[in-house]
């Protein structure tokens, strides 16, 4: 496989990935990585966190919560190999709880922040993700087929898609009782915004209170103002799709139409 | 042909050989291999980028190796510890005594330097369990020894 790469364009966790030849998703081996920089990783269970990281100077040992998914607990790798990566240059950061990352303490929250993106761009390496994007309209099949071959969650895999779609795209989670979080793209228009429960017309409100985990509507057009809020809606048709998730929550995709230059 | 001459022709044949060989120790220097690229019809800058993607390639696929190795020693090295920690070297301390241990160590100079750090993602308070595995981890470490004093 031949990837024309420009190596200074790549965040810091693609670098990584890069550097040790990693062509393939089936390639991300955090764990061989994570090894090879010097860290142990231990599979046991922690009551007080998702993943904890001690480390000296010279070596560490990530242990990540055994009782969570397998998809988060790559996730958790990757965060403790960012903070490894990236703040064992500026001096670690010492974390313990969640009160660390109250309001004042903005260096540990910009230091997770950091840790996250790091660790989205390990899983889900853009310079990868984007060869199965390219040119291609983000929907649900999509993104199910990228989370398959990636074996990243639909939720992380849905951002992930949409900021590397051109056309304006928003993905959004709602739970039976109202929207839980949203995602717009950086060309979605900002002045629109999702509704805050599932219209009783679209075929989501089935799949949200009828459907399995795992089946999805078609991706079909269907009026913009039964998902969206804003001025000069009314004519305007979007294509949504959506996807049954665990604890009755649905997974949409909706897609504004691109106006011709 | 007379014996002298064939003696001078020798020595003219070793003298060219010799101005040769001093020829070719002189390295090139950039701007002579750029010359003789164009005079070849190449561009130095694109021989340039090919040569250093080549480099790069190798130094990736020797890391990759390194990391496929890594990973199979890692799987061995990961069960030992475990075994380890369950057969050989359970802490023994109580863990009132390792709570009081972990904590001393956050006060020392070394915690303020940032040569030892504890991370936690999505940390809340932790469990005894939490706390005997965290005192495993300093040990395997060799950050605290089981008979310490701190």
């Amino acid at each position: 496989m031949t990837l024309k790469i420009d190596v200074a364009l790549l965040s810091p966790g693609e670098k990584l990935l890069w550097e040790y030849g990693i062509l393939t998703p089936d390639e991300i081996d955090l764990e061989a990585i994570a090894a090879d920089r010097g860290l142990l990783i231990k599979h046991s269970p922690l009551d007080g966190a998702d993943a904890r990281l001690v480390a000296t100077k010279t070596a560490g040992i990530i242990t990540v919560n055994s009782r969570t998914s397998e998809k988060r607990q790559r996730f958790s790798i990757g965060h403790e190999l960012g903070h490894w990566e990236r703040d064992r240059k500026h001096g670690l950061i010492n974390l313990c709880t969640k009160s660390d990352l109250a309001q004042h303490n903005q260096i540990a929250k910009t230091s997770e922040a950091e840790a996250n993106l790091f660790s989205a761009d390990l899983i889900l390496p853009p310079y990868l993700v984007s060869t199965r994007t390219q040119s291609k309209e983000a929907s649900i099949d999509l993104i199910l087929n990228v989370a398959d071959e990636f074996r990243t969650s639909r939720e992380a895999t849905g951002i992930r898609v949409a900021r590397l779609t051109r056309a304006p795209t928003l993905v959004v989670v709602f739970g039976q009782r109202q929207r839980t979080w949203t995602f717009k793209n950086s060309v979605w228009p900002h002045y629109v915004n999702p509704v805050n429960v599932v219209h009783h017309d679209s075929p989501s409100f089935n799949l949200l209170f009828a459907g399995v985990n795992g089946e999805k509507t078609r991706d079909q057009k269907e009026p913009a103002l039964r998902w969206l809020v804003g001025d000069d809606l009314r004519m305007v048709d979007v294509k949504v799709q959506s996807v049954k998730l665990a604890f009755n929550n649905i997974l949409s995709v909706i897609r504004l139409p691109v106006k011709p230059c | 042909m007379t014996n002298p001459d064939t003696k001078r022709l020798k020595m003219a044949q070793a003298l060219r050989s010799a101005f040769h060989a001093e020829a070719m120790e002189e390295s090139p220097t950039n701007d002579d291999v750029s010359q003789m690229l164009v005079d070849n019809g190449e561009d130095p800058d694109v021989i340039t980028r090919q040569y250093q993607e080549l480099i790069a390639e190798k130094i990736r696929a020797a890391k990759k190796g390194r990391m496929q190795a890594f990973r199979r020693e890692n799987t061995t090295r990961v069960s030992f510890a475990l075994r380890g920690s369950i057969l050989m070297k359970a802490p023994t301390p109580g863990i009132d005594v390792m709570r009081s241990r972990i904590k001393a160590l956050s006060t020392t100079p070394e915690f303020d330097k940032s040569s030892l750090a504890i991370a936690y993602r999505n940390g809340v308070s932790q469990s005894d369990s939490d706390i005997r595995s965290l005192y495993q981890d300093l040990l395997d470490l060799g950050v605290i020894n089981d008979d310490s004093e701190n």
